[in-house]
């Protein structure tokens, strides 16, 4: 038997094995529950994200800011639930926006009624919007960033690391090393707000330090599975790289606190990528070389088909095994009309059909994100592995979108979607309700899905020290 | 009825102003301060009883501090420019991480955001492919490197290369240190091969920290304690970056290793130098612009076919109104006030019928005058202004409101906090003019604090629909009412906001700010207020002429020296 890290790492570049799929029998010890080293088999997390949340209904009504007390809000008790299932615990039945995760059923927890709970200082004014407070509570655990709002630093507003760059890079979740990339970005609309800030990245390393998403199957194919340099040229750029980070190093020394910091973070880039140039490729079952150009945004579920053929592919390879998916952005504007037609007649973009009161308009649209997030898990379970358990059994994928709903801008039942038993550490099948419950028990429950001590989450008011129920201990 | 759609980006200026649509309890309202930098000589077009929310007189400014240095990477435009001036246009420069825009300006994005891995990762792949195709260019790496190196390389051309190329694209001269580590480079790629080892010293070299970000940080200065006053290389590169969007050339690099640009004289006279230079200066003033004004949002306009057969409209539109602002800001030196009032305008096939001046086949712009008598004058009736800010289906006066509030204004807007609905602009069906909806916004008073911001200016130019075509009536046989006011300073239609925009002194004190951060790369501090109430002085006193404006500029102690940054 061979050791799987070694077998990844023990041929340089341009090198090839076939490192099987499914599971290669040869790095599992006899049992097959482990890898053959003695490491736990990896498990992988995933986020999957979609904008402009869910339809509005009466549960979003009242507003839980303080900012604004008695407003009166016109959410009728007659706009019905479409969402939130109406029986707890195990064997919940789908409902209408829910309906395309039917399959998946036993493999998801869907997790209804929490909120972030973190405080909305008074100064500088503005901390409240919406958007980002949905978005930036929902990927960090933490406030928006005292910044006020002025619409353009409003963009970047995160505090901290979003969730998975905290996983990527806490010493407890690679604890075998790292693999190629701790962390994948995909994303497929690209009808943002902006193009750019955090309208457009979901994944953050802190303030300021956006990681935007691929959005091109084509280029994404390519960083991952073109053929590699050679072993001359793989040679030639390391000592580059050694003389370019030494300049870094220098110029760091010269800087003040906050540019040094930037410099630090670019000098662990060039690290990271002077590593995987000699990290062995695995050379895995390639995928499909992607063709088309999937422009526009009808093609979104066909780029999601064959963008997550390559990460699946890169996951199988454990190329990775932390990835986010930015399905759709913050405040959407793929255009789509009542019948759930991208770009058909009568078409209105998706978070502007919020701002209308299209609720008929922005049900389509969640069932298109979450029809998107059905064919992920289809794909993550599509083979199983010599044990009998497929890709999603050893992920966790957390689903979520950026606020309860579009037409208010309500930060209440933010929804939240788990898929995946993370390699047994998850119980699945669940409805959990807890009304005003807080956001970041999802966060918790992750970290501690995925072996991170975490006594709690959860920051400037939000903390939590109580995991979601179908966490096993 | 069918609703013609926006693409992409191409309305996201409509959906911010949707998510500004209804604002309830932003007892602050306006924020910032729309009335700071007033000093200059007109009398101001914000008077009126009351005066307006928020807006408060300004104490006299602290004396000036200067500001830590702001380590801007290079944007991709400036990459772009430096790669084309320092191997020629025909090396082709890949994918780079997209620029982030904050504050209206890629280089603020520049300098307030880190790098990601993967936006590493393509610099390198940049500058292995661009050293590996200016290299396979037997006749171009001659002319790169400049000495005719022997096989295997030798120390005298690789040193000679290493100083001289490393001073071009560092903008500085290369250390001792510096200088032995790429030596030693050049022997760990192997020297049997001169021209692949200058090969990858080169890509090195384009891929290390001193290429990448502009590093000005300055030295003491006896004369000022406490100060740093950027070095010569330091000010020529701020000089050129500025004014060039590119490194130093030569003349500034000469000035610089003189000393010349330790004086606020010799800096003067190499900007004065870079400005007498039409082209490259207004290439430069469009780059600004197009900016400032957000208009690569038109490339993603669609417009009705009958309006754009051709589909170059939003080209059209883009060009007109920037060669507007060149023809006022540069080749005429005029009264930057002008640019709101100007019935001078440029039109091309594309844009005669929609301005109703005399056809012309012509695709390029040629100048015309627009009616005296007619709707339109100044750059916000232009059909590039007109059309940018508005929701996909019709106009949205919140968000043209917005656009003049915040850009042209510099007053800065709340958001509504989160679980206020939407109340209005709810658009088809109601049979309530859009001044009617807005309404709302009157009668609430906590809409009306933030509200009276942006609609009352957005109401005034609804003589023109979301497409710029002038219209008196609306598609359903409406009056179309444009009466609007800019803090208490009543006018009817666009035209008529113009002449307001031209007479309040805040206009041109916004735009000394934008300009001075566009020059900074990064937003003014506090110890800044000075250079900029200083600048707003002498801008009015050459009447508005930019020209003097960016002299000024870059003479100031705000472009000229800074401090060691916190610890």
């Amino acid at each position: 038997m061979i050791s799987r890290r070694r077998m990844l790492r023990g041929m340089l570049g341009g090198s090839t094995v076939a490192l099987g799929l499914p599971l290669f029998e040869a790095m599992l010890n006899g049992h097959g529950t482990a890898l053959a080293g003695g490491a736990g088999l990896p498990v992988r997390y995933g986020m999957f994200f979609w904008g402009n949340g869910l339809p509005w209904t009466y549960r979003h009504r009242g507003t839980t800011d303080t900012i604004s007390p008695g407003i009166n809000h016109p959410l009728e008790d007659s706009l019905t639930d479409l969402y939130t299932p109406t029986t707890q615990g195990k064997g919940f039945a789908v409902t209408e926006t829910l309906k395309p995760l039917e399959r998946h059923l036993a493999s998801i927890n869907v997790v209804t009624g929490l909120e972030p709970k973190t405080a909305i200082p008074d100064t500088p004014v503005g901390q409240s919007d919406g958007h980002m407070r949905g978005i930036c509570v929902g990927l960090t655990a933490d406030q928006i960033r005292p910044m006020g709002y002025d619409h353009d630093p409003h963009i970047y507003a995160v505090s901290r690391p979003s969730l998975d760059q905290y996983i990527a890079k806490h010493p407890q979740f690679y604890t075998d090393g790292p693999p190629q990339y701790r962390s994948l970005e995909l994303g497929m609309s690209a009808a943002t707000l902006h193009d750019f800030g955090g309208w457009s990245s979901i994944s953050h390393n802190g303030p300021n330090s956006l990681n935007p998403p691929q959005r091109d199957p084509k280029k994404l194919f390519d960083q991952l599975f073109a053929v590699k340099p050679d072993l001359t040229e793989i040679a030639r750029r390391t000592s580059v790289l050694d003389v370019v980070a030494e300049d870094t190093r220098q110029l760091g020394k010269r800087l003040g606190r906050r540019d040094r910091q930037r410099l630090d973070e670019h000098l662990s880039h060039i690290s990271e990528i002077e590593r995987r140039l000699n990290v062995t490729r695995a050379a895995c079952v390639s995928p499909a070389v992607p063709g088309g150009t999937f422009a526009g945004e009808a093609a979104v579920l066909d780029k999601l088909d064959v963008m997550g053929d390559i990460l699946v592919a890169a996951l199988r390879c454990d190329m990775s095994r932390v990835f986010t998916i930015a399905f759709t952005t913050g405040a959407s504007l793929l255009p789509m009309n009542a019948l759930g037609e991208i770009n058909g007649a009568g078409a209105v973009q998706a978070h502007e059909a919020c701002h209308a009161g299209r609720r008929d308009i922005i049900t389509a649209f969640s069932k298109l994100n979450l029809t998107a997030y059905a064919k992920l898990l289809d794909k993550l379970t599509a083979d199983k592995d010599v044990d009998g358990q497929t890709l999603l059994d050893r992920s966790l994928i957390l689903g979520t979108s950026e606020y309860g709903e579009g037409y208010t801008h309500s930060n209440k039942e933010h929804p939240f979607i788990f898929a995946g038993k993370a390699g047994g550490k998850l119980d699945t099948g669940w409805h959990v309700r807890e009304e005003g419950g807080n956001m970041a028990r999802a966060h918790l429950t992750v970290l501690r899905a995925l072996g991170i001590d975490a006594p709690s989450y959860g920051f400037n008011g939000g903390e939590t020290s109580s995991a979601l129920p179908f966490l096993r201990a | 009825m069918i609703i013609s759609l926006i693409s992409s980006r191409a309305s996201r200026r409509a959906l911010l102003g949707a998510s500004l649509a209804v604002v309830a309890g932003c007892s602050h309202g306006v924020t910032g301060n729309p009335a700071s930098g007033r000093g200059g000589s007109s009398s101001s077009g914000a008077g009126g009883s009351g005066g307006a929310p928020g807006v408060v007189t300004d104490p006299p400014p602290p004396p000036f501090v200067p500001s830590p240095p702001a380590l801007p990477r290079l944007t991709t435009a400036q990459y772009r420019n430096v790669i084309r001036d320092l191997f020629g246009a025909g090396i082709v420069v890949p994918e780079l991480e997209p620029d982030q825009r904050p504050y209206s300006f890629s280089i603020i994005g520049a300098s307030m955001t880190t790098v990601s891995e993967h936006g590493v990762d393509l610099y390198g792949e940049a500058a292995f492919g661009i050293a590996k195709a200016v290299f396979a260019d037997a006749t171009l790496r001659q002319t790169v490197v400049g000495c005719a190196p022997a096989a295997p390389l030798d120390d005298a051309c690789l040193v000679q290369f290493i100083n001289r190329f490393g001073l071009r694209a560092w903008r500085r001269p290369v250390t001792a240190d510096e200088l032995a580590r790429y030596q030693a480079l050049a022997g760990a790629i192997g020297r049997a091969d001169p021209w692949v080892a200058l090969q990858y010293v080169t890509a090195a070299i384009l891929q290390s920290p001193n290429f990448l970000y502009r590093v000005e940080l300055g030295e003491a200065d006896a004369a000022k304690p406490g100060w740093r006053r950027y070095t010569g290389y330091e000010m020529a590169s701020r000089l050129s970056f500025l004014l060039r969007n590119s490194f130093p050339d030569s003349e500034l690099f000469a000035a610089a290793s003189r000393g010349d640009l330790d004086t606020k004289e010799g800096v003067l006279a190499q900007a004065t130098r870079l400005l007498d230079d039409a082209g490259p200066t207004e290439t430069m003033m469009s780059a600004l612009y197009a900016e400032y004004l957000d208009l690569s949002l038109l490339d993603d306009v669609k417009f009705p076919d009958v309006m754009d057969p051709n589909h170059t409209l939003g080209a059209s539109m883009r060009g007109e109104v920037l060669d507007i602002v060149n023809r006022i800001a540069l080749r005429e030196s005029g009264d930057m006030r002008t640019l709101f009032t100007t019935r001078q305008v440029a039109v091309n096939q594309d844009l005669a019928g929609l301005y109703g001046v005399m056809p012309t086949a012509s695709s390029a712009l040629v100048p015309a005058e627009l009616a005296a008598d007619g709707p339109r004058a100044g750059i916000l009736t232009t059909g590039a202004l007109l059309t940018l800010n508005n929701r996909p289906t019709r106009t949205s006066p919140t968000i043209r409101g917005l656009f003049v509030r915040q850009r042209l204004l510099c007053g800065s807007v709340l958001p509504p906090p989160p679980g206020i609905p939407a109340i209005m602009e709810t658009g088809g069906g109601s049979s309530q003019t859009i001044r009617e909806q807005l309404e709302q916004h009157r009668r609430d008073p906590s809409c009306a604090v933030c509200h009276q911001a942006m609609d009352p200016i957005g109401l005034g130019m609804e003589d023109f629909d979301q497409y710029g075509r002038f219209r008196s009536t609306y598609d359903d046989g409406q009056a179309v009412d444009a009466r609007g006011d800019v803090d208490g300073a009543a006018f009817t239609g666009a035209r008529q906001l113009g002449q307001v925009l031209a007479r309040d002194p805040r206009v041109m004190a916004c735009l000394v700010k934008q300009i001075y951060r566009y020059g900074s790369a990064r937003l003014e501090t506090a110890g800044e207020a000075a250079t900029l109430a200083e600048l707003g002085r002498a801008f009015a006193a050459r009447a508005f002429r930019l020209r003097p404006l960016l002299l000024e500029l870059v003479s100031s102690d705000g472009f000229r020296f800074t401090v060691e940054g916190a610890q």
